[in-house]
């Protein structure tokens, strides 16, 4: 259900995890459009990380009975002017154990679960009261809709309509995406409809998704082989007027020949390796698309962050840059100012939340930047960041504190949100 | 990533669009004139191929196509032609099976006995020499082998049918895409097929022994793709059904020499499909990938404007299908709006154009088509002929 992952065995130097990069990107191939990488003059400059001052945190929600998380995959909307709506999933635990609140272990203690979601009209500031299960507030007009085409017509431009999307058996090979939708910024949603599989073996979504100029309404997927070891990110479209979502491309290769993420793993998948999963693309004022991938040995630590590329409208992808050398998954803020912030779960101690800045479109990064590291465990993280009216980050994400009375594999499992500048 | 980024806006409709009949029959399935065969000659005669068949439509699973051929009677190709730059055309008295005849096709002929060269030197830089790049033994199958006929006339009368060498490649098929470059050589832009049916690959030949045989050249694409974007969990018994990663190849002649071929992309035939673009600057030699014109749609035929656009026309299977084309202004890097040139076909079940000039800034495509309109509904409309002229800009 929900993972996490860190980095290799050794630590990379960027110029190593470029040529990683290029070769899994297909430069075994010179001159295909996905083959490039590496281009001389990015060589990475060293600074030590930074610990952030005066950033800003506060709680959004907390029960002593409840395990609150994975922000990053149930759904996050930014909706403009300062309007956020961001979903969770609470289940209900008596914190009996580390055992009890595993994450292969959650639910058994069948106290109940259920999905919340948080409004903010103040750009993150402050948050209202949870929305419990906001999807099964429905849209009356939508009640009949089986497909996307009963839908139309749909203007995706239009900042009333958000998409929301997750999958059956997440993370397994049989997994299906569902996508909703609301037409009034998520007061109300039309039934789960099913995207097609375009036969591929399953997909599965995590709430990435993208409308780009044109009106095609884009979701980021990923495939999981039959094996359930074998992830792969994939990106779907609804054009305008179209009828379904269908398949685009893949934004990695099948097989990275560096094996990053392979492993003598006899976990479940959730602990187990992947090498690239939980795609999420964005858009930079030029018109490329980025999309930020979670690569992952142990979903305890080793887990780091990758960016890729596309200059045609998710056509064709290529690898751009590792981001860190620990921490994943990773949400992007596109400042007006152009720079990319890059706030992640750091799971290794000392564990919180991490970012990092890159000037350059995501060509490179700066040093780390330490938000918090007051961390219980490896247990939290799952960000989704944006910027606020005053240049400022925030990300909101499921924490637990070393400083917590109850201390079950951690704290209490809970919504916080950190407000910070930058520079 | 050259730097190029791609920019955006909401599809268009093109102004001037011209919708017309070519040729329909109540009783037939016409379809595919982009693998059947396109020319012009040298007094600028247009001549479209299409295969057509006598068909039932009490029922679209009776005529899918790969069922067709037990469900049909009487296949056969139709040539149709144009003396007016597309505008109009003789489908109300078209030729039929203009390619049979002696050694037609390959049909009936045994390989063993048919040649591998033609009788006499042929320059394919006449205007009136027409080449038919098709192929015996099946289409796309394990079985299939390029042979070449050649027209001196403008397409009046045709010779023998002669096979191109094999070069040890198990099967090939030619979907009568063929390039003339400037030094005389004719191109046969076809696709080769493992003996298991897999591995569509597009690959070039070329003329050779003053053009009365042709000998291979090179492979357009990797034999695999490391992204696997065609991959997929297929069950479908049909080859026609399954996914193929690269196949169609069609080679154009930009004004600077290189070469670019579009080829089709397909995890599903019935609309998960897209057209990708190679290039070569070295007439054939070694290819890269260029661009992937569209989301969606092939197979795309392309035509090189004299202001040195470049437009793709393709099939556009998804809901609400129809025909879409995109505008390239810098030689099929990039790839401007989709434009929509239709949106009212009845289901899946059309598309495979070919494209030409018409003038100044006016392109045409010949295509099969099915209209959500139609009275018949057999998983779409009375499959037949129509052609499109619109503007560009």
């Amino acid at each position: 259900m929900h993972e996490t992952r860190t980095d290799g065995p050794l630590a990379f130097t960027r110029r190593r995890a470029l040529v990683a990069g290029a070769l899994a990107s297909g430069s075994l191939w010179p001159g295909l459009g996905w083959a490039q990488q590496g281009e001389p003059g990015s060589v990475r400059s060293y600074a030590p990380a930074r610990r952030l001052a005066g950033v800003d945190h506060a709680v959004v929600y907390r029960r002593e009975d409840e395990m609150v998380g994975w922000p990053h995959i149930m759904g996050f909307w930014n909706l403009g002017n300062g309007e956020l709506l961001q979903q969770v999933t609470s289940i209900t635990t008596r914190y009996g154990s580390a055992e009890a609140v595993s994450h292969d272990n959650l639910g058994r203690e069948g106290l109940g679960s259920r999905q919340l979601a948080f409004r903010s009209t103040d750009h993150g500031r402050t948050w209202g009261e949870p929305v419990t299960n906001m999807m099964e507030r429905a849209d009356a007009s939508q009640r009949e809709a089986t497909t996307m085409g009963d839908l139309q017509p749909l203007d995706f431009l239009d900042p009333n309509v958000i998409v929301a999307n997750n999958a059956t058996n997440f993370g397994a090979p049989t997994a299906r995406t569902n996508v909703r939708l609301s037409k009034d910024k998520g007061r109300t949603w039309g039934p789960p409809i099913q995207v097609p599989l375009d036969n591929m073996v399953s997909n599965a979504g995590m709430n990435s998704s993208l409308v780009r100029p044109d009106g095609t309404s884009l979701i980021w997927l990923m495939e999981v082989g039959p094996t359930g070891w074998d992830r792969h990110p994939c990106l779907f479209a609804l054009p305008p007027g179209g009828h379904d979502y269908h398949f685009v491309s893949f934004i990695t290769p099948k097989v990275d020949p560096f094996a990053q993420g392979s492993g003598d793993y006899t976990s479940t998948f959730r602990y187990g390796g992947h090498r690239w999963f939980y795609p999420r693309g964005y858009m930079l004022p030029s018109g490329r698309m980025l999309c930020v991938l979670r690569c992952q040995r142990d979903p305890r630590g080793i887990m780091w962050t990758e960016v890729h590329a596309s200059d045609d409208g998710g056509r064709t992808w290529r690898f751009l840059s590792r981001v860190n050398d620990f921490g994943a998954p990773g949400s992007l803020v596109v400042k007006r100012d152009g720079r990319l912030v890059m706030v992640y779960g750091y799971r290794l101690a000392p564990q919180g939340v991490r970012a990092k800045v890159s000037s350059d479109g995501g060509e490179t990064w700066g040093p780390e930047l330490i938000v918090r590291d007051d961390g219980g465990s490896w247990d939290l993280g799952y960000p989704n960041a944006w910027e606020l009216d005053d240049g400022r980050i925030g990300a909101l994400y499921y924490f637990n504190s070393k400083d917590d009375p109850v201390q079950a594999g951690g704290g209490v499992r809970h919504i916080a949100r950190s407000i910070f500048a930058i520079d | 990533m050259a730097g190029e980024v791609r920019t955006y806006s909401r599809p268009i409709r093109p102004r001037d669009v011209d919708h017309a009949v070519v040729y329909r029959r109540e009783d037939e399935f016409c379809s595919w004139p982009f693998t059947s065969g396109f020319w012009e000659n040298g007094d600028g005669t247009l001549i479209a191929n299409f295969a057509t068949r006598n068909v039932s439509y009490a029922s679209g699973d009776a005529i899918r196509h790969d069922v067709l051929g037990q469900n049909s009677s009487n296949p056969r190709t139709i040539t149709v032609r144009s003396h007016d730059r597309g505008l109009t055309w003789d489908g109300a008295n078209p030729q039929v099976d203009m390619l049979a005849g002696p050694g037609g096709e390959g049909r009936g002929q045994s390989r063993d006995a048919m040649p591998t060269m033609l009788p006499e030197p042929v320059d394919y830089t006449d205007r009136n020499v027409l080449v038919s790049n098709g192929s015996m033994g099946g289409f796309a199958t394990s079985g299939t082998r390029g042979t070449v006929r050649v027209s001196k006339d403008g397409g009046q009368t045709w010779g023998p049918t002669v096979l191109v060498h094999m070069a040890n490649i198990a099967a090939m098929t030619g979907v009568h895409s063929t390039l003339v470059r400037p030094d005389g050589r004719l191109l046969l832009f076809m696709f080769s097929i493992d003996a298991d049916n897999t591995h569509r690959r597009p690959l070039v030949f070329g003329s050779t022994n003053e053009g009365r045989e042709f000998n291979f050249i090179s492979y357009i694409v990797p034999r695999d793709d490391p992204f696997g974007n065609a991959d997929g969990a297929y069950t479908d018994p049909s080859v026609a059904f399954v996914g193929h990663r690269w196949f169609y190849p069609r080679g154009y002649l930009l004004p600077s020499g290189r070469i670019i071929c579009v080829v089709r992309c397909q995890r599903d035939p019935t609309g998960v499909m897209w057209s990708e673009l190679f290039h070569s600057d070295d007439g054939g030699g070694t290819w890269h990938f260029l661009s992937r014109i569209n989301d969606f749609g092939a197979p795309a035929s392309l035509v090189v404007m004299p202001d040195g656009r470049v437009v793709a026309i393709y099939g556009y299977r998804l809901a609400p299908s129809g025909i879409r084309a995109a505008v390239s202004e810098d030689g099929g890097r990039t790839w401007g709006p989709e434009i929509v040139v239709r949106d009212d076909g009845g289901s899946w079940d059309l598309g495979y154009p070919n494209v030409w000039h018409v003038e100044g800034n006016k392109v045409g495509c010949l295509y099969y088509f099915n209209s959500k309109d139609d009275p018949v509904q057999a998983n779409g409309g009375v499959r037949h002929i129509q052609r499109s002229i619109f503007a560009i800009d």
